[in-house]
C-alpha cells in the first residue's frame, strides 16, 4: 500500500471499475442494466484520462477530453435509452436473451 | 498515511462497492442508484485529483441527469427482472472467470512499474477559468463545436425516434378504409349541425 495517491492508484481503481462494467455488460440481460455498465466503463476511461493529467500537468489535454467524453456518454444514454423504449414498445420485453428478431435460425 | 489518501480508499471503495451492486442487483432501480453512487464517489476522486471543474460536471450530468434518466425510464418500462446466472447459451462463470484474468491483466504491470512523478502543479490547475481558457482555445476549439452538433444531434434524433409511430402502409391503408365507411354512414362526414 502506497502512502501517498500516485498514479498506480488510480489505474489499479479505473481497472477494477473497468473489469466490472465488463462483467456486468456480460452478464446481465435487462437492456438498461447494460446500459448501465457501458456508463460504468465509460465512467473508468475518464478517470484515466483525468488521473494522467493530473500526474503530467503541462496543458489541460486530459481533462478537456474527459469532458467531451462526459457530453459524449450522455447523448449516448439518451439514445440506448430510447432504444430501449422503442424495443419494450415494438417486441414488449427488454431483455436481451428475449429479443430475437434478428436472429437467423427460425 | 496523509488525509488524502485516507479519502481516496474511502472513495475507491464506495465507487467499486456502488459498481458490483449495479452489476449484481436484481431491480432495476437499485442498479440506478448504485450507478449514483459509483458516480459521486468519482466526483470526489476528480476533486483529489484536482479536476474541480469535473467534479462538478460530473455531478451535474452523471449524478443528476444521466442517473435520473435511467430512473424514469425504469419507471416508464417497469419490467421486473429475474436474474438467471445459469442460462443455457452465455456460460457465465467461463465469462466471469475471464474478466478476473482480464482484470490481472490491466492491473498486474501497473505493479511491476511502479514510479512516481512528481511534477509541481501550475497555479490554477483545474480550475473552471484555466479549463475554459484552454477549452476555446485554436487547440480544441473544433472538438468543442463538433461535441455540440453532435448533442443537436443527439436530442433531434431522440424526439424523432421516440415520438409518434410512423405511419407504415398497412396503417394508411386501415385508416383510408376506415375513413371510407365513415363517409359512407354518415355522408356529411360527421357534420350535424344542420
Amino acid at each position: 500500500m502506497l502512502n501517498e495517491i500516485s498514479i498506480n492508484h488510480c489505474l489499479i481503481l479505473s481497472g477494477i471499475l473497468f473489469s466490472i462494467g465488463v462483467a456486468g455488460f456480460l452478464t446481465r440481460r435487462n437492456l438498461i442494466a447494460v446500459l448501465m455498465c457501458i456508463e460504468i466503463m465509460l465512467n473508468s476511461a475518464n478517470l484515466l484520462l483525468v488521473s494522467y493529467n493530473r500526474f503530467n500537468p503541462s496543458n489541460h489535454a486530459g481533462q478537456i477530453f474527459a469532458l467531451l467524453s462526459i457530453v459524449i456518454a450522455a447523448g449516448e444514454a439518451a439514445i440506448g435509452l430510447v432504444i430501449a423504449i422503442n424495443a419494450f414498445r415494438l417486441l414488449g420485453t427488454i431483455r436481451t436473451d428475449e429479443i430475437k428478431e434478428m436472429k437467423d435460425d427460425a | 498515511m496523509k488525509l488524502t489518501t485516507i479519502i481516496f480508499y474511502l472513495l475507491s471503495i464506495i465507487s467499486v462497492f456502488s459498481a458490483l451492486i449495479v452489476v449484481t442487483a436484481r431491480s432495476p432501480m437499485r442498479s440506478a442508484l448504485g450507478l449514483m453512487f459509483t458516480f459521486l464517489g468519482l466526483a470526489g476522486i476528480y476533486v483529489l485529483l484536482h479536476a474541480h471543474l469535473l467534479a462538478v460536471v460530473q455531478i451535474l450530468v452523471y449524478a443528476g441527469g444521466v442517473t435520473v434518466l435511467f430512473a424514469f425510464v425504469i419507471l416508464m418500462i417497469r419490467h421486473g427482472e429475474q436474474i438467471s446466472y445459469s442460462g443455457p447459451f452465455m456460460p457465465v462463470r467461463v465469462l466471469s472467470v475471464l474478466t478476473v484474468l482480464y482484470l490481472v491483466y490491466l492491473v498486474g504491470p501497473i505493479y511491476l512499474e511502479v514510479q512516481r512523478v512528481k511534477n509541481a502543479l501550475p497555479a490554477g490547475f483545474g480550475t473552471a477559468r484555466a479549463l475554459g481558457e484552454s477549452l476555446f482555445s485554436s487547440k480544441h476549439i473544433i472538438a468543442f463545436e463538433a461535441v455540440g452538433i453532435l448533442l443537436l444531434v443527439t436530442m433531434v434524433a431522440s424526439i424523432a425516434l421516440i415520438g409518434r409511430h410512423r405511419k407504415t402502409k398497412e396503417n394508411q391503408k386501415e385508416e383510408e378504409k376506415l375513413e371510407n365507411r365513415v363517409e359512407k354512414v354518415i355522408p356529411d362526414g360527421g357534420n350535424t349541425d344542420a
